[in-house]
């Protein structure tokens, strides 16, 4: 693939990092795990990117990617524990929202959206993202109809594990 | 409000604690290669129609090297090898095509029917060698107990002997044998490398699909 459509890519992606770190936070719970999550992301995205028509938004067909690569095609249960090398300044993403947070709401969130599975994960993520229904459906696959039952449920769901 | 509309400020105030990658960070992952679901289908599937490819010539070649010149079992051993090629041609191009559909910009739900449906063609192609490895096999003995010259005497000297009984049964049970740990252990392989490989990819197509069934029933 050429040198400037890279270039474009990178820039892009450098821009709009924070949709696939936002992805990896939901679906990881290490560093470690994230990083890897992260960088089959970024491969994903740059695989797909010739195809990309510029029809939709860069940051919308981003959602997808990470999202089906989180999902589908990430092998997580082989890679925790593998090395990786990403310089992550200072560390302070697991640092704070993992460990000592001075947060407290944002720990029992990411504690409880962690207890719901794979597909509740991508509901609730599209939805603190502010996407609508429509867009929701789309990107799963689902009908908009069920996708705004679903949600209901995940939100019950996620209401009953922060207050038991 | 719930409490998920209560954490949005939050969820949008988090982004400040990301760590950013520098452009040259993200161009040094573009180097490294994948090792995703879809890439581990595609070698499995290589893997698999090469190994079948293989097994299944070289069966027939040795079966056609031991045989006598009975015109009638040479025909049958060059049918059932024709047969092998196009299954093996037929499939490899489906696998292909069903390889090159799949595209991580499709919805959730169909890149994971695409996925599975590659998978499904290579099961397919399996599935179909085995039966035609049991029925050729099957099929080779008959010819070979009444076509093969060589096999016919021996026969009718067992008969002879009064002992033919138990060379049918012997030869029967040894290839039922031979033919279920075959099976056993493709199935063994099988839950090896693609019971661990999907086994996430079916739960959560699994779930996909109950959202559209619990809304439609309830």
């Amino acid at each position: 693939m050429n040198k400037n459509l890279q270039d474009h890519f990178v820039e892009l992606l450098e821009t709009h990092q924070n949709i696939v770190h936002k992805v990896c936070r939901i679906y990881t719970r290490d560093k470690a795990a994230h990083d890897d999550l992260f960088q089959e992301v970024t491969i994903q995205l740059w695989k797909a990117y010739p195809k990309f028509r510029g029809d939709s938004k860069f940051s919308t067909w981003m959602y997808r990617v990470a999202l089906n690569t989180a999902i589908t095609l990430y092998r997580k249960e082989k890679r925790q524990g593998r090395k990786v090398d990403i310089e992550f300044v200072q560390g302070g993403l697991y640092a704070k929202p993992y460990d000592n947070t001075n947060d407290q709401q944002m720990a029992k969130l990411y504690e409880s959206i962690d207890q719901l599975n794979d597909i509740d994960k991508a509901l609730v993520l599209l939805y603190l993202e502010n996407k609508n229904y429509s867009e929701i459906s789309e990107t799963l696959g689902i009908s908009e109809v069920n996708a705004r039952v679903k949600m209901n449920r995940v939100k019950t769901k996620l209401k009953s594990i922060i207050n038991p | 409000m719930d409490e998920l509309d209560q954490f949005k400020g939050n969820w949008e105030a988090q982004s400040d604690q990301f760590p950013q990658l520098s452009k040259t960070d993200i161009s040094n992952i573009l180097k490294r290669k994948s090792t995703s679901l879809v890439k581990w289908i595609l070698i499995f599937g290589i893997i698999e129609f090469a190994l079948w490819s293989v097994f299944s010539f070289a069966f027939n070649n040795q079966s056609t090297e031991s045989l006598s010149e009975a015109s009638s079992i040479k025909t049958f051993s060059t049918i059932l090898e024709i047969l092998s090629f196009a299954v093996l041609i037929y499939f490899i191009v489906q696998f292909y095509i069903n390889y090159k559909r799949i595209s991580v910009i499709d919805s959730t739900k169909a890149l994971m029917l695409k996925i599975l449906k590659t998978r499904k063609t290579v099961k397919l192609y399996i599935i179909i060698n085995i039966a035609l490895l049991f029925s050729g096999t099957i099929g080779m003995l008959f010819m070979m107990v009444n076509y093969d010259p060589v096999l016919i005497t021996d026969i009718r000297e067992l008969q002879l002997k009064n002992s033919s009984g138990s060379f049918y049964t012997q030869l029967i049970g040894i290839t039922f044998l031979v033919l279920v740990i075959i099976s056993i252990l493709i199935l063994l392989i099988y839950w090896l490398t693609y019971g661990t490989l999907l086994r996430r990819l079916k739960t959560n197509y699994k779930l996909l699909q109950d959202i559209e069934e619990e809304n439609t029933t309830g």
